[in-house]
């Protein structure tokens, strides 16, 4: 079963001294993976390392819930296995209205719930942290935006980040897309009233809002992007500087 | 403690993290924090420590995934008060 998850955590919502109280903190990780956090993560203060872990594990989450419709979220049994610091260009792997900087990274690795092992990408900026979780180490047909909104309010969050999905949907399929939530809760995208049967992520926190797809389940995407290698895979960039590649019409 | 005067606390708990003030005031047992109230998740430690801190009890995470709904916080806390008790 093809699915998606992604997260984004908006920093500055965050109280950092809070965050820092080991008393907080445990509720979010375990003792194991306070120890990953080690030399090799340098470009991530603690802070950011304890908000990354609860990204993932909330994109982990997302991703088995469409497998798991009971599944409720308890950020302990969700391990983060490994993760590195990938080094690649930015700008050519997330869409969006964002320009990288040297203050950003990118982070790959594994994460864990009971048997269940998914690949992850992350991304740490000084203003926000966002995820991404997929079952294989293979980021092919997955796109993955950020975007920042005019205010933090949630009816601007939900309406900012359909918004910005529609507008990239929009480039890739014809006639008429919108939005809905099916009874679980997750966004369904419709084409002309009719079902387009590929998983959808949504997040928003503070100012900003993210999503990912994945379409392969409706058939390979023009490979229009800038592929980067990082560590173990490859994302590529769908938004931003995707052409339209016309009509996909049967999922 | 009975169940009327812990969700009325809950409120107090629960109101730095909800715009919809509304919406909070008329909590009851089955109000979902993510989906009735829309209380971003990444705030649900920030709960969990604030209830622990005003019933002095502490909340293990496994108990979390019962926090998420008035009710089974309201559940999650009156088992913590009896085992203190």
């Amino acid at each position: 079963m093809i699915s998606i998850g992604n997260d984004i955590v908006s920093l500055s919502s965050m109280d950092r001294q809070r965050t820092l109280d080991p008393r907080y903190y445990s509720k979010i990780l375990s003792t194991g993976e306070v120890r990953l956090f080690s030399d090799h993560l340098a470009a991530l203060e603690f802070e950011q390392y304890v908000w990354m872990a609860w990204s993932l594990k909330e994109s982990a989450y997302k991703y088995l819930k469409r497998k798991i419709p009971v599944l409720e979220f308890s950020p302990t049994k969700f391990v983060v296995q490994t993760i590195s610091e990938a080094d690649v260009d930015f700008n050519s792997i997330i869409g969006g209205d964002w320009t990288f900087s040297d203050d950003d990274s990118l982070y790959s690795g594994k994460i864990k719930f009971d048997s269940n092992v998914l690949h992850f990408r992350a991304i740490k900026t000084p203003q926000w942290i966002a995820s991404m979780v997929n079952l294989n180490d293979d980021f092919r047909n997955v796109s993955w935006a950020v975007q920042e909104i005019d205010g933090d309010n949630h009816e601007l969050q939900s309406s900012g980040v359909r918004n910005f999905l529609l507008s990239e949907l929009a480039d890739i399929f014809t006639g008429d897309i919108v939005i809905r939530k099916d009874k679980v809760g997750y966004p369904v995208a419709f084409q002309n009233g009719e079902v387009l049967d590929f998983p959808i992520s949504l997040s928003h926190h503070g100012r900003y809002v993210s999503y990912a797809f994945n379409l392969s389940m409706v058939g390979d995407l023009p490979m229009v992007g800038v592929v980067t290698e990082t560590t173990g895979g490859t994302i590529r960039a769908l938004v931003g500087d995707l052409p339209t590649v016309g009509v996909i019409t049967e999922p | 403690m009975d169940r009327e005067t812990i969700l009325a606390e809950l409120k107090k708990v629960m109101a730095p993290y909800t715009e919809n003030k509304e919406k909070l005031a008329a909590i009851t047992e089955e109000t979902d924090l993510i989906k009735d109230l829309n209380i971003n998740s990444s705030n649900l430690v920030d709960i969990i420590i604030d209830a622990e801190t005003k019933y002095n009890v502490e909340i293990d995470m496994e108990s979390s995934e019962r926090m998420i709904r008035v009710g089974g916080a309201i559940d999650v806390i009156q088992e913590k008060l009896n085992k203190t008790a």
